[in-house]
């Protein structure tokens, strides 16, 4: 418990330390953040073909609300989070890749409900946009970290039996279904 | 005299009442949607409590650092207050105090996080009482670099210029400031919760 939380802090310190650096944010973070509004902004176009993107702000046509994706809504910062656990966390390599891969995506999507719903209700009510945006959503995506590393866990293949406890297990087997003579 | 050692189906009997009782995964998110809005409704009534009760380990940290700058701290409308001793000759000459505010509530969200996930892991009050004390430092933490921050990236003028927060101080207190707000409001909370309710963890993640 104690290395896999040491590990798991340094992972997070060093990743998020990199996040931070200019060429992370040119040629990963901001890219990462328009591709995220565009997706965004392609939903919201299903059900109102007037919204548009440009670069990280989602926007309506007629220029009476917008909203600009930054720090903290990308999800990055999540992913982070997820990432630093599954890689501190003791098991197979193909297994931790699945994890990062799965996991990317369950957080991205639930991100994609965050920035559509705050687009929505930011037209409705900025008081509850406010609360929603910088308190419960926050939470929200923080449990979904929390869900999708603990059913990565679960899914975690078990460690193949070694011959010797395979026999030992055999054994005790035997020996509790055979009926006991010994008086 | 030695005592009779008690029989080991009673031992038994005795370790299982110590350990919590098996919660499944469903179980335990049924529980987690039906307290996190309750856990949220009640922090959202309470922050003056809260402000007011993170504004010791705050006020610690600032007399020990900060005390000729930051007068001090004071709590207003779930606010945190720091009256800040201004530069005399941008004012006039007048000696005056600016008011820097932080919203606390950017840090301590994580405080019905980890209330909803105690008690959904049907944990002792006695564990959630302290978990929320745990919860402060880093929620300190966030509020002291949020402070820091608007000192060294002032957006008001007058704010003193010879706080030695030039150079390698600046990049230390915005990754602080960073780390204080996107990372740990949202970490501690469940690293905390998963150190108190270590069994539960065990038995959800089927370590056990």
């Amino acid at each position: 418990m104690i290395r896999f939380l040491l590990t798991f802090i340094v992972l997070v310190t060093v990743l998020f330390a990199a996040e931070l650096t200019a060429p992370v944010q040119q040629y990963f973070v901001l890219p990462w953040t328009e591709m995220l509004t565009k997706a965004a902004a392609s939903l919201l176009q299903w059900a109102d073909p007037t919204v548009i993107s440009r670069g990280k702000v989602l926007a309506t046509a007629q220029g009476t609300f917008a909203i600009s994706v930054e720090a903290g809504c990308n999800g990055i910062e999540a992913l982070i989070i997820l990432i630093a656990a599954m890689l501190a966390f003791p098991s197979p390599w193909r297994h931790k890749i699945w994890g990062m891969l799965f996991g990317a995506f369950a957080v991205q999507a639930l991100n994609l409900v965050r920035v559509i719903s705050l687009f929505y209700i930011g037209q409705w009510s900025m008081p509850v946009f406010h609360w929603m945006h910088l308190y419960a959503w926050q939470a929200l995506i923080m449990l979904d970290v929390l869900f999708v590393w603990i059913l990565w866990i679960r899914a975690m293949p078990k460690k193949p039996q070694s011959l010797e406890s395979a026999i030992a297990d055999g054994d005790a087997k035997e020996s509790a279904a055979a009926p006991n003579h010994a008086g | 005299m030695r005592k009779k050692a008690p029989p080991r189906q009673t031992m038994q009997a005795e370790n299982s009442q110590a350990l919590p009782q098996p919660l499944s995964l469903k179980q335990f998110v049924l529980r987690l949607i039906i307290c996190l809005p309750l856990a949220f409704i009640a922090w959202h009534f309470l922050a003056d409590a809260i402000a007011w009760a993170l504004s010791y380990p705050v006020d610690f940290v600032r007399s020990q650092f900060m005390n000729r700058t930051v007068v001090r701290v004071e709590v207003n409308a779930g606010m945190l207050i720091f009256p800040v001793r201004a530069d005399a000759y941008s004012f006039g000459g007048k000696a005056v105090e600016l008011l820097l505010e932080v919203d606390p509530r950017l840090y301590t969200y994580g405080a019905p996080v980890f209330a909803a996930l105690m008690i959904a892991a049907g944990a002792k009050i006695r564990f959630l009482l302290l978990g929320l004390f745990f919860l402060l430092p880093f929620q300190a933490w966030g509020v002291f670099f949020d402070l820091l921050k608007q000192l060294a990236f002032p957006t008001v003028e007058g704010i003193p210029k010879n706080l030695g927060l030039e150079g390698l101080p600046r990049e230390f207190i915005a990754l602080g400031y960073q780390f204080g707000v996107l990372i740990l409001p949202m970490l501690a909370p469940v690293v905390i919760a998963a150190t108190f309710a270590r069994e539960r963890v065990r038995h959800l993640l089927r370590l056990d």
